[in-house]
C-alpha cells in the first residue's frame, strides 16, 4: 500500500479523522480540564484580577472603584518611597546574590574536594537553615541582634568591636538583612553548585593537570565555564527570590529605621494592607513583575550559550 | 459519521475552553455575595480576633457558654496573628464577605466605616454604653456621629517603674518621677555602662521602632500642649514651640539601642506599656517588683496617648446575623466578662460599674490604670486616610531616634510630608 507522506502528516497533525486518536485527544482534553481550571483560578485569575484592580481607584474607604487607566502606575513612578524601595531592593539583590554565588561556589568546591563522611556532614549542616522557616530564622536573629542582651554584640566586644544597633541603625540594618538572608540561603546554593560539579567529567580536569594547568587555572578555564548552566539557574532563581524579599524585613524592621530596609514588596504590602489602597499596591506589584521579567530575560540572554562537552 | 465525531470533539474542546474563560472572567470581575440565612432557622456567625493565648482561651470558653444558652446560634471562631489581622479583614471585605464579628484596632475604624463595611449599632447598644461605659467608649466606637463599635479596651501605656532598678540606683519612693523634668534629672543616676561601653542599666526603655515611637512621641507631645493635626484634620499642627519642646524631651528619654528585655531583668528603670504587660513580665521574672506611675506631668498636664480595641459587626452580614452579632458583643462585654478579662488577660474594663467590684477594685494596677481609662487621649484622629500619615511620622521618628535628624529637621520634614499627604487626599 502506497502512503502519501503529505496526507499522512496532515492526518497526523489533524488527528480528528482517526477514531482512536480522536478519542485519545478527547480524553486528553477532558483530563486537562481540572489542571487547567486549577491553573486558571489560582494563577491566571489573580493576575487578571490584580491587573483589573491596578487600573482602578480601589481603596477600602470607597465602595466604587472607577477605572482610572494608568494613574496608579503614574503615581507609583512619581512616589519617592517607590524609588527608595527600588534602590533598596536592587542593592539588596546585588549584594546578596554576589555574596551567595561567591561563598556558595567556594564552599561547594571545598566540600566537594572532601571525602565522606565530611562531605555529607558539611552539606547537611549548610542545608539545615534552608529547611528552616524564614519566620523562625527572623525571630532567632531578632534575639541575636538585640543590641544589649544579644550574643552577637557580647562576642564582638571580646575583639574590640561594637556594640552595634543591628536593626535600629540606618547604616547597619540593610547589611544585617543581607547577612540573615545569605546565611539562610547559602546551603541551597552550595547544594546546587555541588550538583553542578558532579556533572563535570573528571577526564577534563585530569587532562588539564597532565598539561600542567594549576588547580586555579583548571577552576577558571574548565570548572567555571562548565558550571554555567548551574550559574544561570542560581542567578535567575536567586534574583527572582531576592527581588521579592519580604518576610525577614517584615519581622525584623518593617522597612525601617526610616526607609533604610524598605523593599518593593514591603512597599506593596504597606500600600495594600496598611493604607488600604489596593489599586496602588497592585500597580506596584505589576511594576515589580515587569522588573523581575526583565532581569530574568536579561540573564537568560547573556548566559544562554549552548553547553557541549 | 466520522465528520460528526470530529465536530463533537471540536465542540468539546471549544466548550472546555469557553467554560474556563467564562469562569475566569466571572471570578475576576464578580464579587461574592453573602449567603442569606433563613430568618427562622439557626444562625451561623463567624468571629475573628487577633491571637493572644489567654484571650483566645477565654473567648473559646465564652463562645461555648453563649451557644449553650442560644441553641439556634452557631459561632465559628478564628484568630489571626496581629501582623496578619488587617490583611485578612481587608481581603474579606473586598471579596464582599468577611467575618461577622471582628475585634479591630482603633485606627482602622475610620477607613472601614467610611467604606461602609461596618454595621451601625442598634439603638440599644448606644443605651448600654451611655448607661455603664465610660464616655471614651462612645467616642472610640463612633465615626461621623454613628456608633459602629463597642470599645473592648484601651491600650494606655502608663509608665511602669522597676523598683529594684531604682533601689539599686539609690532612688527612694518619694523621689520617683512625677514629671518629665523629674525623669530627665534621674537619667544620669540610672544610666550605667560597663568598661567596654555596653549598657548595664538603661534609665528608660522606649522601643526605637514601629508604631510605639509614634504613641510615645504623641504622649510627650500631648503633655506639652501640642497636637498632631489641626482641628480640621487637614494640616499638620506639631511644628510649633510646644512640638519642639516635646520632641527635645522625647529625644532625651529615648535610646536608639533601647532594649525592652532589660526591664524584667531589672536592668531598665522604666517602660511605658499597657496593663496586660504584668502577666508578661512576671512570667519572665516572677520576683519583679513593678510600680505603676501616673502619666508624667508636662506643661499641659498629665496626658498619655493610647489606642483602642473595638468590637465591630460586618455590614455584609444578614439581618439575623447582625442581630445575633450585637447580642454576642453584649455578652462578651458584660460586667462579669470584663472582670474575667482583667484577671486572665490583664486588659482594663471599660464599664464604670466593674471598677466598684470588690473582686478587682483593690488591685494596684486596676487603681492606677483605671484612673486613666477615661482621661487619656487616642493618638490617632478619626481620619480614613490616617495610616499613610502615621507611617510617614513613624519613618521620621525612627530617623530622629537613630540620630539621623535633629529635632527641628524632624519637625520640618515630617510636617512637609504630612501636609503633602493630607492635601493629596
Amino acid at each position: 500500500m502506497q502512503v502519501n507522506p503529505r496526507e499522512w502528516f496532515r492526518n497526523l497533525e489533524r488527528g480528528w479523522q482517526n477514531p482512536i486518536k480522536r478519542q485519545r485527544r478527547l480524553f486528553v482534553w477532558l483530563s486537562l480540564i481540572p489542571i487547567l481550571a486549577h491553573f486558571g483560578f489560582f494563577m491566571i485569575n489573580p493576575i487578571v484580577s490584580a491587573l483589573n484592580v491596578s487600573l482602578r481607584k480601589w481603596r477600602l474607604q470607597e465602595r466604587d472603584h472607577p477605572f482610572i487607566a494608568f494613574d496608579n502606575y503614574s503615581w507609583a513612578l512619581h512616589d519617592d518611597q517607590f524609588w527608595v524601595s527600588m534602590k533598596n531592593t536592587l542593592s539588596f539583590t546585588v549584594v546578596h546574590i554576589a555574596l551567595s554565588v561567591i561563598l556558595g561556589l567556594l564552599l561547594a568546591v571545598i566540600i566537594f574536594s572532601l571525602l565522606q563522611p565530611w562531605r555529607g556532614i558539611l552539606t547537611t549542616a549548610y542545608f539545615l537553615p534552608v529547611m528552616t522557616s524564614m519566620v523562625v530564622v527572623s525571630f532567632i536573629f531578632r534575639d541575636l541582634f538585640s543590641p544589649v542582651t544579644g550574643p552577637l554584640n557580647y562576642l564582638l566586644h571580646f575583639i574590640g568591636l561594637g556594640p552595634y544597633n543591628y536593626l535600629s541603625s540606618s547604616s547597619v540594618a540593610m547589611p544585617s538583612m543581607i547577612g540573615v538572608t545569605t546565611w539562610k540561603a547559602l546551603g541551597f546554593y552550595v547544594v546546587l553548585f555541588m550538583a553542578g560539579l558532579t556533572t563535570i567529567p573528571a577526564e577534563f580536569l585530569e587532562a588539564a593537570a597532565i598539561d600542567g594547568a594549576s588547580k586555579f587555572q583548571s577552576f577558571i578555564h574548565i570548572t567555571l565555564p562548565l558550571l554555567r548552566p548551574t550559574l544561570v539557574y542560581v542567578l535567575v532563581t536567586g534574583t527572582i527570590a531576592s527581588l521579592q524579599i519580604f518576610t525577614q524585613v517584615f519581622i525584623l524592621t518593617r522597612g525601617g529605621p526610616g526607609s533604610a530596609t524598605r523593599t518593593l514588596v514591603i512597599h506593596i504590602y504597606e500600600n495594600g494592607f496598611t493604607f488600604f489602597n489596593l489599586g496602588r499596591a497592585s500597580a506596584i506589584a505589576f511594576l515589580l513583575f515587569i522588573l523581575i521579567m526583565a532581569v530574568s530575560l536579561a540573564y537568560l540572554r547573556v548566559l544562554r550559550e549552548q553547553f557541549e562537552y | 459519521m466520522e465528520e460528526g465525531s470530529e465536530m463533537n470533539s471540536k465542540k468539546w474542546m471549544w466548550l472546555s475552553v469557553l467554560m474556563l474563560v467564562s469562569m475566569l472572567i466571572s471570578s475576576a470581575c464578580a464579587k461574592a455575595t453573602p449567603t442569606p440565612t433563613e430568618e427562622a432557622g439557626p444562625v451561623s456567625i463567624s468571629f475573628v480576633t487577633h491571637d493572644f493565648e489567654p484571650w483566645r482561651n477565654t473567648m473559646i470558653e465564652w463562645i461555648g457558654e453563649y451557644m449553650d444558652q442560644h441553641p439556634g446560634v452557631e459561632i465559628s471562631y478564628v484568630t489571626y496573628p496581629m501582623t496578619d489581622m488587617v490583611t485578612k479583614l481587608v481581603t474579606g471585605f473586598e471579596a464582599g464577605a468577611g467575618d461577622t464579628v471582628m475585634g479591630i484596632y482603633g485606627p482602622w475604624l475610620a477607613a472601614m466605616a467610611e467604606g461602609g463595611y461596618l454595621d451601625e449599632a442598634p439603638s440599644w447598644v448606644m443605651d448600654m454604653l451611655k448607661d455603664d461605659f465610660y464616655d471614651i467608649a462612645v467616642d472610640a466606637g463612633s465615626y461621623k456621629g454613628k456608633l459602629v463599635g463597642v470599645l473592648q479596651h484601651i491600650g494606655t501605656p502608663l509608665p511602669l517603674l522597676n523598683v529594684d532598678t531604682y533601689e539599686a540606683a539609690g532612688i527612694s519612693e518619694d523621689q520617683y518621677p512625677q514629671s518629665y523634668d523629674d525623669l530627665l534629672a534621674l537619667i544620669p543616676k540610672l544610666d550605667k555602662k560597663d568598661a567596654s561601653g555596653s549598657w548595664e542599666v538603661q534609665a528608660i526603655c522606649l522601643p526605637p521602632t514601629d508604631v510605639f515611637v509614634l504613641i510615645d512621641w504623641a504622649t510627650v507631645l500631648f503633655a506639652h500642649g501640642g497636637k498632631i493635626l489641626d482641628d480640621s484634620l487637614t494640616k499638620a499642627a506639631f511644628n510649633t514651640p510646644e512640638g519642639l519642646a516635646a520632641t527635645q524631651v522625647y529625644k532625651q528619654i529615648h535610646y536608639p539601642d533601647a532594649d525592652i528585655n532589660l526591664f524584667p531583668l531589672s536592668k531598665c528603670g522604666m517602660w511605658w506599656y499597657g496593663s496586660w504587660s504584668r502577666p508578661m513580665f512576671t512570667a519572665q521574672n516572677p520576683n519583679i517588683r513593678v510600680k505603676v506611675l501616673e502619666p508624667l506631668e508636662g506643661p499641659a498636664g498629665r496626658v498619655h496617648a493610647n489606642y483602642a480595641w473595638i468590637w465591630v459587626v460586618n455590614a455584609n452580614a444578614t439581618p439575623r446575623q447582625k442581630e445575633v452579632a450585637w447580642d454576642f458583643i453584649k455578652y462578651i462585654t458584660r460586667p462579669e466578662a470584663q472582670i474575667t478579662f482583667w484577671n486572665v488577660v490583664g486588659v482594663m474594663p471599660t464599664r464604670k460599674s466593674v471598677y466598684e467590684d470588690p473582686a478587682i477594685s483593690a488591685d494596684e494596677f486596676v487603681q492606677a490604670f483605671g484612673k486613666y481609662v477615661n482621661e487619656t487621649r487616642v493618638y490617632y484622629p478619626p481620619l480614613p486616610d490616617w495610616e499613610p500619615v502615621e507611617k510617614a511620622l513613624i519613618r521620621y521618628l525612627e530617623r530622629l531616634v537613630a540620630g539621623e535628624l535633629t529635632e527641628q529637621q524632624f519637625l520640618d520634614q515630617a510636617e512637609k510630608e504630612v501636609n503633602s499627604l493630607l492635601t493629596g487626599q
